[in-house]
């Protein structure tokens, strides 16, 4: 019986040890909180680390909080923080960041050919590599013809509509934009026409996926890396991009920004990381794994879901998007929260 | 049935041993409860203040209000659907050993599938049932599809199942305890099926209603099961208020309907317990006789038998069977090696932690003091904890890690190593309660004779006899902490991941042969521990 115990005690001070080791171990790090999922973060993450020897640690958020619990860690941390980049899959939350003085400026060598709207004048962060807002509907429940075009036309089909709370992630950055594209009361009183009419507010993007593939209900608002995932299982399922038409509304693209943390303990790997990210090379990547489809330089590949897509995008800039947000953001969670 | 080692095997100098115990109880309250206590401190200096936000999150809204009703209904359904599946399956099995169609070997191999059974993550569960659902589905046809189950009900097959061994042990429990004198009385003067509903049920009630009310306070409290099948629910409006509002305190406040429902269930737990028949027939067989008249019930008790055992084995074979999983088997778990290593570490630490204090606890529970108030007291001090959703334990650790804490501790590996020991030590200290309550007094006077008091007692004669209680508790925390998800979640630092995140982070991508793979992984972890576990306990008799 004692050796027993002592056997179970070995292996948990080997496991410990084994946690600890690392070949060459090397005493640079760097410490990157990431909303991006874990599946498509991680591996880039990892091929920063082989490709540099500078060890990443990594903090991934939970589908059900997404970014903003980790916004509010950093705002929390403000005062002594644990991070050094912040790798955002939305913009939104990273200019709240901005807001709150939580960022540092840096201007990234590897930001140079990204459209002008991609990068903040202040250097505060930058974007790449977007994702898509789009209707997703299942292919068995709803015939082509009777697919909506429009983010208008959902307001008469709320019951047929599932969406993220937007609170949280790329369908709060969703609401501000529209605030912006729309006016506030215009805004407000879409997602108030969707939630009395009876659309269904669920936990996270991924949720509205699953139930569109399901068939448990015929369409939902959701993000064009989700739908990818569907799409290549198989299901029964197709993207609409809304307002697409000349003059229209356009639908919005949601680009991943990198901003350094003000104060992080590893300002020089913050920075290799943070132009690790913003390359190329990285975008391609994403582009490849399936977590961006609309690239934000040219010549990059082509996704495997959708192809070379050419979007027409929502006309209002970050700031004004930022702006609307804060307008919105009371009367949104008391309609959502409260 | 002994029930005066407690006191003994605790005993030591005269001057030390009460303020160990009332360190322990301090441990033991701050680790549990403090987190929250923290918050609901701020938030009552808010209220006090007259600040309208800290009114409006006391007060639920309309929204939340519904929220918090579908959440006790699918709580309540879990409850009923594990209470109903899990007692007649119990019936089912009593009465085959009744019969003599239960060897020994037998009885130990579903002891030890139940608690195999109970300690698997929830989410693995969800996995199965998902898996479950993608199986179905091809059973149809391109033009008739399976139709999926409603999230809701996906949702609750999930929980009820995981969930069903409590409801399972406690009515077994419940039924053993009958004294068999009245069964055989009752029978003498009306044989038949009235014995059972008239005399049996309604003694072996108070075990039920607990087993159930466990099941219904353990499903009202996990988010990540229902998150998982697309269903809100009020534990994760938690997390989410404290993620929307950044003020951790009106997270608290949410929460409060929530603990005072799952405290007053454990309160009508354990009021049905001690008021109910005081329990003569302890051992196995003893009160067996009386299920003859159960007979009437045999086919609904034979199938919620069949339907336990089919799911055991779907579980095992979803699990198991797929051969690519065996193919990415060694490549995936080389590739987790450093998150499985922290993850076996941590588990392994929060066991650890949870020991000392537990133990303290649970002695002095074994002895309790003389007035009826203090012993409530106590009682009330061990189970309230119980009571408090995961998730706000979890915010309260974060909140205090982001304003509080020195860089070393917040970037420690040994952090969510206590707090999963924080969320586990109620259960720990009930489990080692129960084994002290168990070691016989003669046997531990007769011991004592032959050694003074000093380190060399407590080494030889002490530690020996509280063991199995011990090893049982560091168990059931280890096994427990390697799937905690709520705590953890919040608790870890940067480069610090653990396997139940990642799983749980995959899960979302719905099932796959990576996510089954883990799950895997983390199924045979847990596994293991707790076969080791009943291996030591049939060798300690």
């Amino acid at each position: 019986m004692r050796y027993v115990l002592w056997i179970l005690a070995m292996l948990l001070v080997g496991a410990g040890v084994f946690a600890t080791f690392r070949q060459g171990d090397t005493p640079r790090e760097v410490t990157i909180y990431t909303s991006v999922d874990q599946v498509y973060s991680e591996p880039i993450l990892r091929a920063f680390e082989a490709e540099t020897g500078i060890r990443v640690n990594a903090l991934y958020d939970a589908e059900a909080a997404k970014t903003v619990g980790l916004v509010n860690r950093l705002i929390a941390e403000k005062g002594a923080p644990l991070a050094d980049v912040f790798w955002n899959g939305e913009f939104w939350q990273t200019l709240a960041l901005q807001e709150e003085g939580v960022l540092a400026p840096y201007a990234s060598p590897a930001a140079e050919g990204l459209p002008a709207l991609f990068v903040d004048p202040d250097a505060f962060w930058a974007a790449f590599g977007g994702r898509a807002r789009v209707l997703f509907v299942n292919t068995d429940r709803m015939a082509e013809e009777d697919w909506p075009r429009s983010i208008f036309d959902l307001p008469g089909r709320a019951d047929e509509i599932s969406f993220a709370n937007p609170l949280f992630g790329s369908t709060a950055t969703h609401a501000a934009a529209l605030a912006a594209a729309l006016g506030p009361d215009e805004a407000l009183g879409f997602f108030e026409a969707l939630k009395s009419g009876g659309a269904r507010v669920v936990d996270g993007n991924a949720v509205v996926r699953d139930m569109v593939a399901a068939g448990r209900v015929p369409m939902g608002l959701t993000d064009t890396d989700d739908a990818c995932v569907s799409i290549k299982k198989g299901a029964p399922v197709a993207v609409v991009f809304l307002d697409q038409e000349e003059g229209g509304l356009g639908t919005l693209v949601v680009p991943n920004t990198v901003a350094l943390i003000a104060g992080g303990p590893h300002p020089e790997e913050a920075r290799l990381l943070a132009d690790y990210l913003l390359s190329p090379d990285t975008e391609a990547k994403l582009i490849e794994s399936g977590w961006v489809q609309i690239p934000s330089r040219p010549g990059i590949a082509e996704g495997k879901c959708f192809g070379k897509l050419t979007v027409r995008g929502m006309q209002p800039g970050v700031a004004a998007i930022r702006d609307a947000g804060a307008g919105i953001s009371d009367a949104m969670r008391e309609m959502f929260q409260d | 049935m002994w029930t005066m080692g407690g006191p003994r095997l605790l005993s030591m100098r005269p001057g030390l041993r009460p303020a160990l115990i009332l360190l322990a109880w301090g441990l033991f309250l701050a680790l549990t409860l403090g987190p929250a206590v923290g918050l609901f401190a701020e938030a009552a200096g808010r209220l006090l203040a007259g600040a309208p936000e800290a009114w409006t999150a006391l007060v639920p809204s309309a929204r939340r209000a519904a929220l918090l009703g579908r959440s006790l209904a699918l709580s309540a359904g879990v409850a009923l659907f594990a209470g109903l599946v899990g007692g007649l399956a119990a019936l089912a099995l009593l009465r085959r050993a009744a019969r003599g169609r239960l060897s020994g070997a037998m009885r130990s191999v579903i002891l030890a599938v139940l608690v195999l059974w109970v300690i698997t993550p929830p989410y693995l569960h969800a996995l199965a049932g998902m898996e479950a659902g993608n199986w179905l589905r091809g059973l149809g046809s391109a033009a008739s599809p399976m139709p999926d189950l409603p999230g809701w009900l996906a949702a609750l097959f999930a929980q009820g199942f995981a969930l069903m061994p409590i409801a399972m042990i406690a009515a077994a429990i419940g039924f053993i305890s009958v004294e068999r004198d009245l069964v055989d009385s009752a029978t003498l003067l009306r044989p038949g099926r009235g014995v059972f509903f008239r005399v049996v049920l309604p003694l072996a009630a108070p075990a039920i209603l607990a087993g159930t009310g466990a099941v219904f306070v353990f499903s009202l409290l996990d988010y990540s099961t229902p998150s998982l099948f697309g269903v809100s629910s009020y534990a994760m409006e938690i997390v989410a208020e404290y993620s929307s509002s950044r003020a951790p305190w009106r997270a608290a406040l949410i929460a409060l309907p929530l603990i005072a429902i799952a405290a007053l269930v454990i309160g009508a737990g354990l009021a049905a317990l001690a008021n109910g028949t005081p329990a003569h027939a302890r051992a196995l067989g003893r009160a067996f006789r009386f299920y003859r008249p159960l007979d009437t019930l045999r086919p609904p008790a034979m199938a919620a038998l069949w339907l336990a055992a089919a799911y055991a084995g779907m579980i095992l074979a979803l699990l198991l069977a797929s051969a690519l999983l065996w193919r990415i088997l060694p490549q995936l778990v080389w590739e987790v090696r450093q998150d499985l290593a922290r993850t076996l570490l941590t588990a392994g630490l929060a066991g650890a932690l949870a020991l000392a204090p537990a133990a303290l606890v649970a002695g002095s529970l074994a002895a309790p003091p003389r007035k009826p108030i203090l012993r409530a007291a106590m009682w009330l001090g061990v189970l309230i904890p119980l009571a408090i959703p995961p998730s706000l334990t979890g915010v309260g650790y974060a909140t205090f890690l982001a304003c509080c804490a020195p860089d070393g501790v917040r970037t420690a590996g040994w952090v969510p190593a206590l707090a999963q020991a924080a969320r586990f030590l109620p259960l720990a200290v009930l489990l080692i309660y129960v084994q002290m309550r168990r070691v016989d007094p003669l046997l531990i006077d007769a011991a004592r004779v032959l050694r003074p008091p000093g380190p060399a007692r407590w080494w030889r004669i002490d530690l020996p006899l509280s063991a199995p209680g011990l090893i049982a508790a560091f168990g059931l925390v280890f096994c427990a902490s390697i799937g905690e998800l709520e705590v953890t979640m919040m608790t870890a630092a940067p480069g610090q991941g653990l396997l139940s995140m990642r799983v749980f982070n995959y899960l979302h991508y719905g099932v796959s042969e990576t996510v089954a793979a883990l799950g895997l992984v983390l199924a045979v972890i847990v596994w293991s521990v707790a076969a080791f576990g009943l291996w030591f306990a049939r060798q300690r008799g």
